[in-house]
């Protein structure tokens, strides 16, 4: 996580400052900076600050077929990516490693801790299942990706709603939004992660550098918590020698900042869906009052307009579309597929809700 | 042929809320993990480690060798250096690098992807910051040491026996270090925390913490806890890995100073 270049005057003065336990930018040694979460349209999209470090995440669904040994269960991926402009004074071949680091942090935080119940995104046991996928774009980096990136996992997820589908036998229908409601996903509960920097031997701590403190710590310490005070994961990383007391030092700051955080994510993204609530689900099908005449003839085989979508599976999924990727589903014939209504481009995402709505008329083929 | 748990003599412990309970069920069916007399499916108790054999100078064109038969779990350390880094290498410290691969017969499948794949590199980079912290780097500047390990036999973890044997191909090699590096993991199964976890072990969706120390200087280098695991249960499971990384340390020691026996005739 060291960049090559740091003069010694900026040195000498952040090391100096953090002797006499005070930081530059005038925080305290146990405060984060301040957070600022955004929601768009699309569900699933979330953009997060964390002072100027900006992540943003989007969350996507596909039916695949699930693992062997686990024939109930869904999948959920994380997949963080990174340019090199953010990390323009590492190393070449180091900045492949910091990427891999910190994706390998997220997902072991999401996925073994069992955050989501995977049991729930199975739509038919051993053979159809969700897939959840989640992509993170770091788009300026200030120090502390992680925690931001966590963040940014844990409230696309919670933000996210999956389409509704219904099985009749063998066959599945999977409904838009227009037409059902999409339900949110299940979450047991939100691992959050918070950052400890140590420096000078390890004897000063710090929580959530900035991008100079970060680029002179001797190392890191990641803790996950939830508000159950249970630990989801710790990671050491860096020239680090701790002793018992600090790590546990540690886990108490961090239960407490991970308690703020828990009822903050949870409030915002309910405060979102209670102002957006009444104006997507106002029109329920006027849209879709042609489709459905052909739909109800025959639901076990889809209808003449949506063939050539079902013929070319190489439409690749692209992570912005709140679509059901219609790639690595198996007996595609005995699927019947209603067109999403709520494709949403996302350079759309500066006009009101209700502009996009009718606008996704006109899109709509 | 199922046996009941053995929860009589311990109190429940009841601390984690309904939905998010940590898991204590095996997943092996009919059977448990620790049986009723209290003995682990390999006949140990949950605070014995596995059997632990090492031999040094294995490698003779190599600075230092060790070849560490740790319950299944065989491998190869070997270690050249220090030597002329590049031009282009640190002023003051030397540079410490690993490479870690697997022989295709190691585990029960033969295994197609032998180097360069996700776990060889995350462990590469664990073992090289461990060491990079561990090693007495000032006293050779500009120069560059290179750690090379093969797992010629693998059960499960493969993280912690590496840095073990590491830790003793150093010292064969003479390279001055603050202190012996020791490993293990901690695994907790029904109630109890079973130190050195095997492959079967490893697999149960049981929480799980691996803990590399440095014994006498009493610091923890590297913590990696990857499951949901409540408060105090963790701080039992971290004592424990203390313990277990104690035990390991004596019987390194010990292996170390027969090694200086034999080689030097001293009684």
């Amino acid at each position: 996580m060291k960049e090559l270049i740091c003069s010694t005057i900026e040195r000498n003065v952040v090391l100096k400052c953090i002797r006499d336990h005070k930081r530059l930018d005038l925080r305290t040694i146990d405060e984060t900076r301040s957070i600022n979460i955004e929601f768009h349209a699309h569900p699933g999209y979330v953009s997060v600050t964390l002072g100027q470090t900006h992540v943003i995440a989007q969350a996507s669904c596909r039916i695949t077929k699930p693992k062997e040994s686990r024939a109930s269960e869904g999948h959920i991926r994380i997949h963080l990516d990174m340019s090199k402009i953010p990390l323009i004074n590492l190393e070449n071949w180091k900045h492949q490693e910091f990427v891999q680091e910190l994706n390998g942090i997220l997902e072991q935080n999401i996925r073994h801790s069992n955050c989501l119940d995977l049991e729930s995104l199975c739509i038919n046991s051993g053979e159809l299942v969700w897939s959840i996928k989640i992509d993170l774009i770091v788009l300026n980096n200030c120090g502390n990706i992680l925690d931001c990136a966590n963040i940014a996992t844990l409230c696309s997820l919670y933000h996210f709603r999956l389409p509704e589908v219904s099985v009749h036998g063998s066959e599945i229908r999977v409904y838009s939004s227009t037409e059902r409601r999409a339900r949110p996903l299940r979450i047991l509960h939100f691992p959050i992660n918070v950052l400890f920097a140590f420096f000078i031997d390890g004897h000063y701590t710090l929580i959530d550098p900035n991008s100079d403190e970060e680029r002179l710590m001797d190392g890191f310490f990641s803790i996950s918590m939830n508000q159950h005070k249970e630990i989801c994961g710790i990671h050491m990383g860096g020239k680090l020698g701790l002793k018992k007391e600090q790590v546990e030092l540690c886990k108490k700051l961090a239960f407490k900042k991970v308690l703020e955080l828990t009822d903050r994510i949870r409030q915002v993204v309910t405060d979102y869906y209670k102002t957006i609530e009444p104006i997507t689900h106002a029109q329920p099908s006027i849209i879709r009052i042609d489709n459905d005449e052909d739909e109800d003839d025959d639901s076990s085989s889809s209808s003449e307009s949506e063939d050539p979508v079902l013929i070319k599976p190489e439409i690749p999924p692209s992570p912005i579309e709140n679509n059901v990727s219609l790639l690595l589903m198996p007996d595609l014939d005995n699927l019947s597929l209603t067109d999403d209504v709520s494709t949403m481009i996302a350079t759309n995402v500066d006009k009101l809700t209700s502009d996009l709505e009718n606008d996704d008329e006109h899109d709509n083929e | 042929m199922s046996t009941p748990m053995d929860t009589s003599s311990l109190p429940i412990k009841n601390k984690s809320n309904q939905l998010t309970s940590t898991l204590t069920t095996d997943y092996i069916a009919g059977s448990d993990l620790i049986s009723i007399e209290g003995y682990r499916q390999d006949g140990r108790k949950p605070n014995e480690l596995r059997h632990f054999r090492v031999s040094f100078n294995v490698v003779p064109d190599a600075d230092g060798s060790c070849y560490m038969e740790h319950g299944n779990c065989k491998l190869l350390a070997t270690i050249y250096g220090p030597y002329e880094g590049e031009s282009r290498s640190n002023q003051e410290q030397a540079i410490i690098t690993c490479d870690f691969s697997m022989t295709s017969y190691c585990v029960s499948e033969r295994r197609l992807r032998t180097f360069g794949d996700m776990k060889s590199q995350r462990l590469q980079m664990a073992i090289q910051r461990v060491f990079q912290q561990a090693i007495i780097t000032e006293t050779y500047p500009k120069s560059q040491i290179d750690i090379y390990l093969k797992i010629l036999q693998s059960d499960g973890n493969d993280y912690s026996p590496c840095v073990n044997a590491t830790t003793l191909a150093f010292i064969n090699a003479g390279i001055p270090m603050k202190d012996f590096v020791c490993s293990s993991t901690v695994g907790y199964i029904q109630n109890k925390c079973i130190i050195d976890l095997n492959q079967q072990e490893e697999q149960q969706k049981s929480p799980q913490l691996t803990l590399t120390i440095m014994p006498q200087r009493d610091d923890i280098v590297a913590l990696t806890c990857e499951s949901r695991v409540h408060h105090d249960i963790y701080n039992e499971m971290l004592d424990a890995a203390t313990r277990a990384n104690l035990q390991l340390f004596d019987l390194m020691k010990q292996a170390v100073i027969n090694q200086l026996k034999t080689v030097l005739h001293v009684l």
